[in-house]
């Protein structure tokens, strides 16, 4: 069996929207109907805290803050159906950097997180936030067709607006930025993909990617690029897969000390399809991710379909694992690689490390939420 | 000609609002039975009660009455109409425009005795040009603005048949004169100007712009004690030229058919408030029209701008001969110091420095302290005693919605979005910081602007001109071209005194008519808790 599911958590609410694992910790955040995001430890699976009596409604996405200044405080931004965007942060200094090891039993009591910051100024439902790569900027997107970029003082408390964007022509559903490149992508139910950059003192649409034929669900960048290359990969109510490549760049980025008014080109990328993957999906997709450590890419959708694709070579992709009902007959809202943190299955079996050939493909994991409540676990393994 | 018509939507900058603000309120009955619309015999909706109890169902049918949603209601939405161009164009356009002139006239031109409405009065027609309109044109033809105002003499006057022709500068001058004024009462420095009546406030906030206040109106209604009293150029003119005509003529009011050439739409909402029109409906501006509909009606009407001859009335920037008698000569036409929007934050900066040199004896210098972006400016004035820099008076300018975002938001924590109190944060925050963080309440005043770049740079202005090949000059290009032909206008002082002297004597004692006008919050759905009637999908 190519994929397997290790384990389930049930987050005992309607349903998880949106997952987001730490880039450093062992964390896990939830995004979850009940108007709180919940956060668990990647080495126990256990509830680590509980983030609501902010929002209003449910909390439709989550984001890490890449890196802080101070060691294990993580910051997490929640974007939600109320309207507004919440900063919480765990406070380094109260909490011990331990997350419980492998073998707690899971008695430690819940952490007490802080919210620290509201950033109002949607007019509707939220359905994303992001993080820029060094975290810098705050992207977010509304119902409101609206793309907004925020830029946060040291102590996470003063957010400035910095963009207003209102380029898409309906409800934007996701925000990706490039994982080195201060470049945005934003996915719209106008079937678009729009990119975006900062060009002297204004952000402006630098490009825009269509092709796909309904709402484009989610975005996400691929993570091994060289520098100055980008590529994406997008999922649609089309039921297609789609990655896209940047072929190039024009307006300058670099000479910055030329006046704008000498400047005629406007600053514009051009992306072009490179490839569709193959399809395995009936009916809409709601999530993709590419794995920044294999280049893997899954996918989940409203058909409860999980799929695992690999690069054969540039622009041929294979899928090496299908998964049916992988929340059972629940529609699968989200899926995100990770790293493995935990080291011993869930029964506290050792791994036996010099038998196992596939070990090194067991580095990472793939974890999905649905429309059941619970987050679920798997693990790909590979035949060579 | 229609190069010069850029490919930009009809749209300003401050985006559209989903839902309309003005719910259509449903009177339930008490009939505990189900309703249906029906059409009557003779085509009218009616509602029908229909009774389930009995076999033969007993009807009571009431006549219901169309939804109606009209101008007014929704300058308080600030977004679908913005955007709606059909509602725009029915009610204020060049298109209405012409179409009164020719009712009034039986055709565009010569004064025609017999016009095809012959029980209407004879309607005077007056406009006022906006200084940002004028140099919105001169760019766009690429004259000086001399002959732009020369050409539109001829324009208005001999070809369109207007008796009265007034740039808005008049106006414009009293409302920095008054604004300046209410920002010395309000700043509680100087005791020797300040009424009791008047309560200090902190900032306070340029309402000239109706993009702003609409957004203000609608959705943060915790910012309308800061706004300014004081109307916009374009009422204030509205105000006097309807008067002085009036009594120039023996016209009434509501025979005084007053248009203005403004470089935004939103300028048409502000016209249409219920505050600037008289207790029978007459408005102080009965149309408003954009800088780009002026050039659409030189199309509709076979006019070309550049052959149109340069009228020997505008000679020397006097103009006096289209303006009524009391109206000071050439002032109309010039300028004012400080931004295309206005001047107003030049104007209170140096209304706050004599009044410091007046009452403390000091003289103050200015210090500009730029902003994240080109459209926030922060600006000090300053007193040097020896190497001491004392901050005596401090002004900001806030272009854009982005930058209103923040400003906004800040009034409304008192500075900070987080909940969490550091005192660290606060010190580092110094006086002598290297880029302007806005801090509204220690601001006497702020210019605030929906458009990025300000009035010059509105929704109704001319674009760039464009090839086939692409754009002739980038958006920033084209931005400064404009702006430098409103440069290029002849400005003058604003001598506060002079203008308050000037009115009394035109006005009279009552300058509150004139002058002042006031906000309200906007009462409507919250769009935030209201779920859409129709959820299209299940997931969204």
């Amino acid at each position: 069996m190519p994929i397997k599911q290790v384990h389930s958590i049930p987050a005992h609410v309607d349903r998880i929207w949106n997952l987001a694992p730490h880039p450093k910790l062992p964390l896990l955040a939830a995004a979850t109907s009940d108007k709180s995001a919940q956060i668990y430890s990647l080495n126990t699976y256990f509830p680590v805290a509980q983030l609501d009596g902010n929002h209003k409604r449910s909390i439709r996405s989550v984001s890490w803050k890449p890196s802080s200044g101070r060691q294990s405080e993580a910051v997490l931004a929640t974007a939600s159906f109320d309207g507004s965007v919440g900063v919480w942060i765990r406070d380094s200094e109260q909490y011990s950097p331990n997350f419980g090891s492998t073998g707690d039993s899971g008695n430690v009591g819940l952490e007490e997180w802080e919210f620290v910051a509201a950033l109002e100024g949607h007019e509707n439902e939220v359905k994303c936030v992001d993080w820029s790569c060094e975290g810098t900027y705050l992207a977010s997107c509304s119902r409101d067709k609206s793309v907004w970029i925020w830029e946060a003082d040291e102590d996470n408390e003063e957010f400035e607006c910095l963009a207003v964007l209102q380029d898409h022509t309906q409800d934007v559903k996701h925000v990706a930025w490039h994982p080195n490149e201060d470049l945005l992508a934003s996915a719209s139910y106008d079937d678009t993909i729009r990119l975006w950059r900062e060009d002297d003192d204004d952000w402006v649409c630098s490009g825009e990617i269509i092709g796909h034929r309904s709402t484009v669900w989610c975005i996400d960048f691929d993570k091994t690029t060289a520098e100055g290359k980008a590529r994406l990969v997008s999922c649609s109510a089309d039921e297609t897969v789609r990655v896209w490549s940047r072929q190039s760049m024009t307006g300058n980025t670099s000479t910055r000390d030329i006046p704008s008014t000498f400047r005629s080109d406007p600053i514009s990328e051009n992306w072009q399809q490179e490839a569709i993957l193959p399809q395995r999906h009936s009916g809409p997709i709601y999530a993709v991710s590419w794995s920044g450590q294999s280049g893997r890419i899954v996918s989940v959708g409203a058909d409860g379909l999980l799929v695992v694709y690999q690069e054969v070579k540039t622009g041929e992709w294979t899928v090496i694992a299908e998964e049916e009902d992988a929340h059972s007959v629940f529609e699968i809202n989200t899926a995100v690689w990770s790293k493995k943190w935990k080291s011993t299955s869930p029964h506290g079996q050792e791994v036996d490390k010099e038998k196992d050939e596939s070990n090194q493909e067991q580095e990472e994991i793939i974890i999905t939420g649905g429309d059941d409540g619970n987050i679920n676990i798997w693990e790909v393994m590979v035949q060579k | 000609m229609s190069a010069i018509l850029s490919a930009q939507d009809l749209n300003d900058f401050i985006g559209p609002g989903l839902a309309c603000i003005n719910p259509v309120v449903v009177n339930r009955s008490e009939t505990n039975g189900h309703t249906e619309i029906q059409i009557d015999a003779g085509g009218n909706p009616v509602e029908v009660s229909v009774n389930g109890t009995s076999n033969s169902a007993t009807k009571t049918a009431t006549q219901l009455t169309p939804a109606q949603i009209n101008l007014s209601d929704c300058l308080a939405c600030s977004g679908c109409i913005t955007s709606a161009e059909s509602v725009l164009v029915s009610l204020q356009s060049h298109t209405e425009l012409l179409s009164v002139l020719r009712q009034s006239r039986g055709h565009i031109g010569a004064e025609d005795g017999n016009d095809l409405g012959s029980k209407r009065p004879k309607r005077v027609f007056v406009a006022s040009i906006s200084h940002q309109s004028r140099a919105s044109l001169a760019a766009a033809y690429n004259i000086s603005v001399d002959r732009v105002d020369a050409k539109l003499v001829t324009l208005f006057r001999d070809i369109l048949g207007f008796q009265y022709l007034v740039g808005t500068g008049v106006g414009r001058q009293i409302s920095l004169a008054y604004s300046a004024q209410e920002v010395l009462l309000k700043s509680g420095k100087f005791t020797d100007i300040n009424s009791s009546s008047v309560e200090p406030k902190k900032p306070v906030l340029a309402s000239i712009c109706p993009g702003w206040i609409c957004y203000v109106e609608k959705t943060h209604p915790h910012v309308l004690p800061y706004l300014s009293d004081i109307k916009s150029p374009q009422q204030i003119t509205g105000s006097l030229l309807k008067r002085l005509i009036s009594q120039e003529t023996g016209a009434s009011a509501d025979e005084i058919y007053h248009v203005s050439v403004m470089p935004c739409f939103d300028k048409k909402l502000e016209a249409s408030r219920p505050d600037f029109a008289t207790g029978e409906g007459v408005r102080d501006v009965d149309c408003v029209i954009t800088t780009k509909e002026v050039v659409q009606l030189l199309i509709d009407e076979n006019i070309d701008f550049m052959s149109i001859t340069e009228s020997e009335d505008a000679r020397g920037g006097n103009f006096q001969a289209l303006a009524p008698k009391l109206w000071p000569p050439g002032k109309s036409w010039e300028s004012s110091e400080g931004s295309s929007s206005g001047g107003y934050l030049w104007h209170v900066l140096a209304a706050l420095s004599d009044e410091i040199k007046k009452v403390e004896g000091k003289s103050t210098s200015l210090k500009v302290i730029p902003g994240k972006n080109s459209d926030m400016v922060e600006y000090n004035l300053v007193v040097t005693d020896g190497d001491k820099e004392e901050v005596v008076a401090k002004a900001a300018q806030v272009y854009g919605f982005r930058n209103i975002q923040n400003l906004v938001r800040k009034l409304k924590t008192g500075g900070k979005t987080g909940a969490r109190s550091v005192v660290s944060a606060r010190a580092k925050k110094t006086a002598g910081a290297a880029t302007a963080t806005l801090v509204p309440t220690e601001y006497d005043y702020v210019e605030v602007m929906a458009c990025p770049g300000g009035c010059i740079n509105g929704g109704g202005q001319i674009g760039a001109p464009t090839t086939d090949g692409g754009d002739v000059f980038g958006l920033k290009e084209w931005r400064d071209i404009v702006e430098n032909q409103y440069k290029s206008i002849r400005s003058s002082c604003v001598e506060r005194h002079a203008v308050q002297e000037w009115v009394a004597k035109v006005w009279g004692s009552e300058t509150d008519s004139l002058m002042t006008t006031s906000y309200r919050a906007v009462e409507g759905l919250d769009t935030k808790d209201a779920v859409p009637a129709v959820l299209v999908g299940d997931k969204w």
